[in-house]
């Protein structure tokens, strides 16, 4: 019987791969042959026909493929701001979406042989390190002299995404000057407790103390939670309370030096097992509210609202009007304060850290004018583009007096620009994001207070030993930060002892892939501090 | 006797009690997002169990039926929901029929070649090639053919029409009634609570589809209702920490305003197809 | 190994005769031929279905193979270099592999074992009810939350169960107990989930039942009171051998999908603090990014996956068909 079996499946097996043999061979010719001329009818393509008038070239069409900002309005056919871009670039831009930051959809497309000229997704990553190995992005370097702010921008302090010397993109880091990342907490409860805003972190203790025990809520209830925050992004390290480690003296936020010179992981260091011991107190006191390994962002939020939580960790800027406006929605009389990060015994103190991670916009082989779709990138980067694409068309969009901008809120809405003056589908998400622009239409009802937060955040960045992210951490990043996750839940919550702790949190995160971290952050550090 | 029909109403008593209890808290969940989808913020804020609105609103309806995004995906999902559905079904029966035919020559082997691709799969990225191919990408129809026949569905009808009294068939075959006569004047109507079960299967799955729709439309405008619902829901970090457009426009009520639009319409199709579960006296009455 | 259709593997042997002796090979292939002529509308009514399957299942299956190479977007699936089994020689050597492959069998059989007897339950309990009206009305609202995603029902489960203010955990102070972490406690956490995957879902998997007792005729039922039976035997001997085939065949498909514990939900309401009980294949690949973009690694843990499902799925229909039921194929 199994013998029939076999041969079965074998038969089906063959035909299978022989009809398989037919459809790859019939697809692969007939990608060479259309190369470019990009066939099944696309998306938002928006024909310029007040376009290419100026030129007497046919305008180049260029495919994007993008996850954008996916709360943007979507593009509608006929967008002007499309047309103005393809009139001055002499291009015919179609622009394909990919949903929810599917990285999964522009990884298939791309693996199937389905390039867009120009892509934009998240870097660094194993795919973008296998386009680059296959060939399949094309370096920038050749056309320098056309894309001045890249180069800018590349140059200055992006060196570290070269490959052999050569960019293979633009990697926009964001976050990387500019932070909104702070303490938050109730100023109104604050100031009825008659205390200041916390320096240090005894005083921060106290603070949370006092919110905790003395009914700041006056519902008769000792019934509020000092301390809240929420679970991190899956792969992501638990990060919500490294302002303890930092106050405690952690030098920086991704490793750190023994006494011999070598790179360690941030948790063999005695910062780290001093923090943990002051949060566990903390823990144990019953400041931080238990269940915050539960809760996403909104969930957070949403307790601190309510005033079952006094203070939290999050991001400011554009979100001051949010948070302060949602929890007046519950409490009148409540303001929302931020201050800087509490500092340690020896006065340090540290929160917003660098990112080592980017989105990266390139140009594909498939591109026939690859000089154009670079100068695409760098007008989307560029002082005209982000007019274009923030503002609109003047005399359109908005018109100016003196240095006010006033929106033509119903022109805008055209073309899918976002109401209160903020900008076109493809302002944001691409190559920079608001606070990286520092950008806040003139709408913004607490824009002194939105700016403010960013500079008081920003004050406290804590330094990267290394700048750059190296292949080992692409591969097991994820992975050994799951197993740090585990192990800080279970040393804050007391589960198990510090010391022990730390010591099986070590081999298991060197089993899970932290040994081959270890050696490429190593190799990384002497090179990256040879070359200096 | 009297014992029997004393512990029969003790029974039932129970039966309804205990059914009325699971269904209020089933019920939760629904009623939940419900009721947040008409109370202010003010309100949803200040609690995590919605029960009774205080205060009532209708402005995140609002605010969401005049957004275009909203009836453009409409008119996807129904459109893929209605000829998916057409087409699947239309699939289903037919092979189920055939496959349900006792000792037909073959068709184990086939019924098995199918069953196959219920587990094993050559993944993602020769499907897309396939669509590709076939022009169908960025269309309503990369929505409607990749999934166009669910293996389990047809399982679950062949066993509903193998079901089906033998003798019926074959007097019909005798009296020089050809099968596709069969099919669609004995077969059909006699299988009616099968026949909308499985009609009911395939348009909530057509309706909740998104998977086909995040890898083979890249147009906004072509994206079917899940795929709205979930932009509405989606917040991603990056966006939210850089700023974007996204995490300022939507409080929790339109959130839970846009999961009521996504999923009334299908949920009317389960109490309109109900009556035809009961229609399945006639089976018997053959059997006997 | 009975699967193998049998009528095939006699067939072929006797082609095999039949090419020996010519003259009977014609009768046999004219008698074939006239069979098919004969059921030529069955056939027909296959070739749809067939198309279907060929083209979007086996023309892709080919990529399947790509398990076994080192994928290069260059060179293609077929033409890439062969790696043999090394993607799967660096699963298996994860010991966390073997961690979340545990999890997802234990997840999967509470998820069986408690989740697939509780809608026969309820479609038996509703087929009790006399009242109409009453018995629709609980139908619809039981299959209410299966359209609540996994997102939102997670927030509000959250909710539900918090310790410090959350329904459950009222009810139990209330009668003087200590608040349970539901969702934060290793202990508590696969019964969470089960639970809170049966609410979901229970009553969305009753429809097929109810669709299969619609099929019972009432003749039946008065036949059986006249014989005397009461409600208990009715349920035993005539109620459930009518629905028995259908339960058979929801439990193999069942067992076919037993690698499947359950992602979305388990991503929505997992953390840190649970991993160790409740990280699961499908969610550990995702979360560590085992597989972003590596198609050849992805394309080995999902043929892990099927091996075993499909190993479960085939020894269930050869026990069923066994047991004289018809299996799903």
């Amino acid at each position: 019987m199994m013998h029939w079996r076999e041969k079965s499946m074998k038969k089906w097996v063959v035909l299978a791969m022989a009809a398989a043999l037919v459809i790859t061979a019939g697809c692969s010719d007939k990608v060479a042959n259309k190369a470019g001329s990009n066939g099944n009818g696309n998306s938002s393509s928006n024909s310029s026909s007040n376009g290419s008038t100026s030129s007497t070239e046919k305008p180049y069409e260029l495919v994007y493929l993008t996850t954008g900002d996916q709360g943007a309005k979507p593009l509608v056919p006929n967008d002007r701001i499309i047309a103005e871009i393809n009139k001055r670039l002499n291009i015919k831009l179609t622009i394909k979406i990919a949903p929810e930051f599917s990285y999964d959809k522009i990884n298939v497309a791309i693996a199937s042989g389905d390039l867009p000229d120009v892509v934009t997704t998240q870097y660094p990553s194993s795919s973008v390190s296998q386009w680059i190995k296959e060939g399949i992005l094309l370096p920038l370097n050749d056309y320098f002299d056309k894309i001045p702010t890249i180069k800018a921008k590349l140059d200055n302090g992006l060196q570290w995404t070269a490959v052999d010397g050569k960019y293979y993109g633009y990697p926009f880091v964001s976050g990387m000057e500019k932070s909104n990342y702070t303490v938050q907490f109730r100023q109104d409860w604050l100031d009825k407790l008659g205390l200041q805003h916390p320096k240090t972190l005894d005083e921060f203790e106290a603070a949370l103390k006092a919110i905790v025990e003395k009914d700041p809520d006056g519902n008769g209830k000792a019934d509020t939670f000092g301390y809240i925050t929420n679970k991190p992004v899956p792969g992501d390290a638990l990060t919500a309370f490294d302002f303890v480690l930092y106050a405690y003296g952690l030098p920086d936020a991704d490793y750190v030096l023994n006494d011999k010179g070598e790179v360690i992981p941030r948790f063999e260091h005695p910062a780290f097992k001093a923090g943990i011991e002051e949060l566990r107190k903390w823990y144990k006191e019953k400041l931080i509210d238990p269940e915050y390994i539960l809760y996403d962002r909104p969930a957070k939020e949403q307790k601190f609202f309510q005033s079952k939580a006094g203070v939290m960790d999050g991001p400011l800027f554009r979100h001051v009007s949010r948070i302060e406006g949602s929890l007046k929605q519950v409490n009148p009389n409540g303001v929302l304060g931020y201050a800087p990060p509490p500092a340690g015994p020896d006065g340090k103190q540290g929160m917003a850290t660098h990112p080592k991670t980017a989105l990266f916009t390139a140009v594909t082989n498939k591109a026939k004018n690859p000089e154009k779709a670079a100068e695409f990138i760098e007008f989307m980067l560029s002082k005209e583009g982000r007019d274009l694409l923030q503002l609109g068309i003047e005399g359109i969009h908005y018109t100016k007096q003196g240095d006010k901008i006033i929106y033509n809120e119903a022109e805008r809405e055209k073309d899918g620009f976002a109401p209160n003056g903020w900008s076109h589908p493809l302002a944001w998400g691409n190559v920079t994001w608001p606070i990286d622009e520092d950008y806040l239409p003139q709408t913004e009802p607490n824009i002194d207070r939105a700016r403010d937060s960013v500079k008081v955040a920003s004050q406290y960045f804590v330094p990267n030993l290394v700048t750059r992210r190296t292949d080992a951490e692409i591969e097991y990043g994820k992975a050994v930060n799951e197993v740090y996750n585990q192990y800080f839940v279970d040393l804050l919550n007391g589960k198990i002892d510090v010391d022990k702790g730390i010591e099986e949190l070590g081999e298991k995160w060197r089993q899970a892939g932290g040994n081959e971290i270890l050696k490429s952050v190593n190799e990384e550090y002497k090179k990256e501090n040879a070359n200096q | 006797m009297h014992y029997t029909s004393r512990v029969g109403k003790l029974f039932d008593s129970f039966n309804i009690g205990f059914l009325a209890i699971v269904a209020i808290v089933t019920i939760y969940p629904f009623w939940d997002t419900f009721v947040v989808s008409i109370i202010p913020l003010k309100e949803y804020l200040g609690s995590n169990i919605h029960i009774f609105p205080r205060e009532v609103t209708f402005e995140a309806y609002q605010y969401l039926f005049s957004m275009n995004e909203l009836w453009t995906s409409y008119g996807v999902t129904l459109f893929v929901t209605v000829v998916g559905t057409a087409i699947s079904m239309f699939l289903t029966v037919t092979a189920a029929y055939a496959l349900s035919r006792p000792g037909l020559k073959g068709s184990r082997v086939i019924m098995f070649f199918f069953v196959f691709t219920m587990m094993f799969s050559g993944g993602i990225i020769p499907t897309y090639l396939v669509v590709k191919n076939l022009g169908m990408m960025n269309s309503v129809w990369a929505l409607i053919f990749p999934s166009a026949l669910a293996t389990y569905n047809l399982i679950i009808m062949k066993n509903f029409f193998a079901a089906l009294p033998d003798g019926l068939v074959e007097a019909a075959r005798i009296d020089g009634c050809n099968d596709l006569r069969i099919l669609y004047k004995i077969v059909i109507p006699l299988s009616l609570p099968a026949i909308s079960t499985i009609t009911l299967f395939y348009a909530v799955t057509r309706w909740n589809e998104f998977f086909n729709a995040i890898f083979f439309i890249s147009d906004k405008e072509l994206w079917p209702l899940q795929l709205f619902l979930r932009s509405m829901l989606f917040e991603n970090e990056s966006s939210y920490s850089g700023g974007g457009d996204s995490v300022f426009l939507l409080g929790p009520s339109i959130k839970m305003a846009t999961v009521m639009a996504a999923s009334i319409p299908v949920m009317l199709l389960y109490p309109f197809f109900q009556k035809y579960f009961t229609n399945g006296v006639l089976i018997g009455a053959v059997k006997e | 190994m009975e699967f193998v259709d049998s009528e095939s593997a006699r067939k072929e042997v006797a082609l095999r005769q039949a090419a020996v002796q010519s003259p009977d090979r014609v009768r046999k292939r004219a008698s074939l031929l006239r069979y098919i002529w004969f059921n030529r509308y069955l056939y027909i009514m296959l070739i749809p279905a067939l198309v279907y399957y060929l083209i979007f299942h086996y023309i892709p299956m080919y990529g399947a193979v790509v398990a076994f190479k080192e994928f290069s977007i260059t060179k293609g699936i077929l033409g890439s270099d062969w790696a043999g089994f090394e993607h799967f020689r660096y699963l298996f050597s994860q010991d966390k592999f073997w961690e979340v492959f545990k999890n997802t069998v234990i997840i999967s059989l509470y998820r069986l074992a408690f989740g697939f007897p509780a809608p026969i339950i309820a479609a038996l309990l509703l087929n009790e009810v006399r009242s109409r009206l009453f018995k629709q009305t609980i139908q619809t609202v039981i299959y209410l939350p299966h359209f609540i995603s996994w997102v939102i029902l997670g927030g509000i489960l959250i909710n539900l169960l918090s310790t410090d203010s959350g329904v459950v955990n009222n009810i139990i102070k209330l009668f003087g107990g200590t608040p349970i972490g539901f969702l934060s406690n290793e202990s508590y956490f696969r019964s969470t989930l089960v639970l809170s995957m049966i609410w979901k879902e229970f009553g969305w998997n009753t429809i097929i039942y109810i669709a299969a007792l619609a099929g019972i005729s009432p003749h039946l039922y008065e036949a059986s009171v006249i014989d005397g039976a009461n409600r208990f035997q009715r349920l035993l001997y005539l109620t459930i051998p009518l629905i028995r085939s259908t339960i058979v065949l929801i439990l193999i498909l069942r067992l076919g999908g037993i690698m499947e514990a359950g992602f979305e939900q388990i991503f929505v309401l997992y953390h840190p603090g649970v991993y160790r009980v409740s990280d699961i294949i499908d969610t550990y690949v995702y979360r560590i990014g085992l597989t972003d973009g590596k198609f050849s690694l992805a394309a080995a843990v999902g043929l892990f996956k099927s091996l075993i499902n499909f190993t479960l799925l085939v020894l269930a229909n050869w026990l069923s068909r066994k047991m004289g039921e018809h299996g799903v194929y």
